[in-house]
């Protein structure tokens, strides 16, 4: 019979498409718009006002405000109710921490990082890699453990067999960078796309690939937005477009997949 | 139509006085309230409360101490000083307490940092390094909390009748002996109102500590900075840190029982 | 123990000339109107504050010389009593008196005994234990007399010691306080504005008037012979100046005054005391040579007197019984008739150093 089977052909073909697709709603069909406020990770502070500004010049009518923080900080906030539209951090578990409490939708990983030593401009204590840091009257500072980046360090140290005992471990990862970069210490330890984002200030050693310890970034809509269109666009826009994707390259961070 | 009885607050003060009461209690309550009492006790014995708070006590005890040593002779300096520069001292000397404390740590870092004006010069013939250390620490605190204790016994020095040192002076005292046997006495109060809020400020002090000294358990974790980190990673474990810390300053102030805070009104 | 001192004192607009000598066991009272520099003098000397010129010795060794050498309070053995005792709160009474042998060194124990010993010469061994915030003003008075002289010092000045002081308390103090400074062996200086303290305490009275000393004689010489208005005020005196001959003394003014003694010429003065003037509601007839309108300014009476102030040609008081004012009914404003004899005025004269001012 050609009638059933077109029906089970036609309802297969749909399934097969909506499980292609990779969105986790259909299409919204009304353009963005109104305001949204994204709280997201330090370490993303340079690169998402470039996203936004793309974003509110291909949706005009869009505002986006930044909030921030270290990504503990920042679900609390979420958790405590905070009015936020999209919360994006630098740990997987973090953002299970939001899902899990019921605050955010399904996450998307829409880039990676990888962690790299920065060091005073002239590198004056003679760093050259990892095992450059156990070595006698080295000053180090690192993220404390409780940061995504902490945690990060502290991976990448016991990946490599490289005991360090860092004079400071700093509450914000900028905080790092900036004793880097005062030159109060001899290494640091953080992202690479910090690096990246202060070159002529600071000098860096790069970690190969096969050493180093990457950290995931997830995206994903805050629960009982104000304005969940303009959010969840915001979320598939950082994730899915290429100018996004590009963005994100220029300053550093890896591709999510 | 006057009485004995006490006088009743009139209604425009005693709301408003009551709004302000409740709002400084509320947070503490809030605090009480959200308190994880199951593991309280665990959390203010484990070694990094413990160590958090030794080493808020000792470094705000020696701020203290040196705030006393170096602030009292300046106090001096500016209450009988008849130059005419003495205003702008007095006024450079209230900065920290207007700048944010990170900026006193950052201004703090160019002068006694390894790269500072004379912490470089300490790095590079001594090999002296504060930053990181105890040491650091304790200067980041004295620094912010110095000016407390300036401004309060400058202002004991200033009310001191100066009488009472021309009658040692006749009686043929030296001017140690004045100093110790009549000025210093007669000022007690104004110094141990200035010596509290000193250690006070000194031991919430967070800004200037982790900017300037870092932040590293038993070296430079003082007690905020316990509770900051604290927050990133379990806000149970702030909340019962913090407890700690207000029950600690409860317990001091109970102590000195308001008697030092009196002349805080005063001054 | 002597001590010279001939010294210039700024005091705001106007400078302070004082040149006087003290000898061992002498009191002098310093005696003038509010803000003539009284206090000054005596912070010159305990070393409180430099002269501005001139210089004081003690025994021969330069204090002040208004230029280098300036030997400050501790180191020139004086002991002063402040105006207001200026006890140390924080201290005991014992305490008060010993600090000074303490801070020369002597030891705690020695000096708490010869603190006691001070106080009991002042009978107040009692209050030793008591603080200053706990005493009258009349014991607070003898332990700042005790804390002074604990020290044994060679020059001891009293600012108005007894001024704070209610009459009564006034009265039983200057008596012990006779005693206590005739057992003094060093130097005393007293500033009072009180007459009767300067009778019965002082040797010598120094008057400071307008920054010059006026007048430097013992008490008796002071009541008897005043040398300007306000000494004879001082003493409730009756005074006129100018020039003296042919038995009378013309004043500034041009008014005169007839005196007993025909032979006296040139700077005078002429003394009558309130007793000796005698008021009428009419122009009097009689031997009285002199007779003065007045006009009544104050009537005041004092015990069994009254004493009655006129303004005519110059200030006038009488002292009269309670039953002639009766009588009289006098009251201020009303035109009066004064009388007295040339036998009850006494005339001296007046040396150059106390000029008759041009305000006379």
């Amino acid at each position: 019979m050609s009638k059933p089977r077109s029906v089970v052909a036609a309802s297969s073909a749909l399934l097969a498409l909506l499980a292609w697709s990779p969105a986790q709603a259909a299409p919204t069909p009304t353009a963005p718009s109104g305001t949204i406020t994204v709280s997201a990770a330090a370490s993303l502070t340079d690169v998402f006002p470039v996203i936004a500004q793309a974003f509110m010049k291909k949706y005009p009518g869009t505002t986006i405000k930044f909030n921030f923080a270290g990504s503990s900080t920042l679900v609390q906030q979420v958790i405590a109710g905070a009015p936020v539209d999209v919360l994006a951090t630098a740990s997987e578990p973090t953002m299970w921490t939001a899902v899990n409490a019921g605050h955010a939708g399904k996450p998307l990983l829409f880039a990676k990082n990888t962690m790299a030593i920065a060091m005073p401009p002239g590198n004056p204590a003679r760093i050259t890699g990892l095992a450059s840091l156990s070595r006698d009257g080295v000053l180090v500072a690192e993220c404390a453990v409780a940061l995504p980046c902490g945690a990060a360090a502290r991976d990448l140290l016991v990946k490599n067999g490289v005991t360090v005992k860092p004079v400071t471990l700093e509450l914000d990862v900028r905080a790092v960078l900036a004793k880097v970069m005062a030159g109060e210490v001899d290494a640091g330890i953080v992202y690479v796309t910090d690096v990246r984002s202060v070159r002529p200030m600071v000098s860096s050693v790069t970690i190969a690939a096969a050493q180093n310890v990457t950290t995931t970034y997830p995206i994903a809509a805050v629960n009982d937005s104000d304005n969940p269109t303009a959010a969840q666009a915001f979320v598939n826009y950082v994730r899915f477009t290429p100018s996004a994707q590009g963005i994100l390259r220029a300053y550093g961070f890896a591709k999510p997949w | 139509m006057s009485s004995t009885r006490t006088t009743r607050a009139p209604w425009f003060l005693l709301v408003p006085g009551l709004l302000a009461l409740a709002f400084l209690i509320a947070p503490l309550l809030a605090l009480l309230w959200r308190a994880p009492w199951g593991s309280v006790l665990d959390i203010m014995r484990s070694p990094v409360a413990l160590d958090a708070l030794r080493l808020s006590m000792i470094t705000a005890t020696a701020a203290t101490i040196l705030a006393t040593v170096l602030g009292v002779p300046l106090a001096w300096l500016i209450a009988k000083s008849q130059l005419p520069g003495t205003g702008i001292v007095r006024a450079l000397v209230l900065v920290p307490l207007l700048i944010p404390p990170v900026v006193s740590g950052v201004a703090l870092l160019a002068a006694f940092g390894r790269r500072g004006a004379l912490g470089g010069f300490l790095y590079d013939t001594f090999g002296v390094q504060l930053p990181f250390t105890t040491a650091g620490v304790v200067l980041a605190e004295a620094f912010v909390a110095m000016p407390f204790l300036v401004i309060a016994v400058e202002g004991g020095f200033r009310s001191l009748n100066s009488q009472f040192e021309e009658a040692a002076d006749t009686l043929g005292a030296s001017r140690w002996t004045i100093f110790r046997r009549i000025t210093l006495p007669l000022i007690a109060p104004a110094l141990g109102a200035g010596m509290v809020l000193c250690w006070a400020r000194a031991l919430g002090e967070f800004g200037a500590t982790i900017t300037f000294a870092g932040n590293f358990p038993g070296v430079t974790q003082t007690m905020p900075l316990a509770v900051y980190e604290a927050l990133e990673s379990d806000p149970s474990v702030a909340i019962a840190l913090s407890l700690l810390l207000i029950l600690i300053c409860v317990i001091v102030l109970v102590m000195l029982r308001g008697r030092f805070l009196r002349p805080l009104a005063a001054t | 123990m002597t001590v010279v001192a001939d010294f210039a004192l700024k005091r705001g607009e106007f400078t302070l000339q004082i040149d006087l000598t003290l000898r061992a066991g002498e009191v002098t009272a310093i005696v003038g109107p509010n803000a003539a520099g009284k206090t000054s003098v005596l912070r010159a000397l305990a070393g409180l504050e430099h002269i501005n010129a001139g210089v004081i010795s003690m025994d021969g060794v330069v204090m002040d010389d208004a230029h280098r050498v300036f030997m400050p309070a501790r180191d020139r053995g004086i002991g002063l009593v402040f105006q207001d005792y200026v006890l140390f709160p924080h201290l005991s009474v014992l305490e008060n008196v010993a600090f000074g042998p303490r801070s020369h060194g002597v030891s705690k124990v020695k000096a708490r005994a010869t603190a006691m010993h001070a106080l009991q010469q002042l009978h107040i061994s009692a209050l030793a234990a008591r603080r200053p915030g706990s005493l009258s003003g009349g014991q607070a008075q003898r332990v700042a007399l005790a804390r002074a002289l604990a020290t044994a010092p060679r020059l001891l000045l009293l600012d108005e010691p007894l001024a704070a002081l209610d009459v009564q308390t006034k009265n039983e103090l200057r008596a012990s306080m006779v005693a206590r400074l005739r057992e003094f062996t060093g130097c005393s200086v007293i500033v009072t504005h009180d007459p009767v303290d300067a009778m019965l305490l002082a040797d010598r009275v120094l008057v400071i008037e307008a920054g010059h000393v006026v007048q430097d004689a013992p008490p008796a010489q002071i009541a008897a012979f005043p040398h300007t208005p306000y000494v004879a005020a001082l003493m409730s005196l009756n005074l006129i100046r100018g020039t003296a001959g042919n038995g009378e003394i013309t004043a500034a003014d041009g008014s005169s005054v007839q005196i007993a003694d025909p032979y006296l010429s040139g700077p005078a003065a002429a003394v009558i005391r309130p007793e000796s003037v005698a008021v009428h509601r009419a122009r009097p007839e009689g031997s009285a040579r002199n007779v003065w309108s007045a006009v009544v300014t104050l009537v005041q009476p004092l015990g069994d007197n009254v004493r009655i102030h006129m303004e005519g040609a110059s200030s006038m008081i009488a002292t009269v019984t309670a039953a002639a004012q009766s009588e009289l009914a006098l009251a201020p404003g009303m035109t009066v008739w004064t009388s007295v004899k040339a036998v009850d005025i006494r005339s001296y004269p007046l040396s150059s150093g106390s000029q008759v001012s041009p305000a006379e």
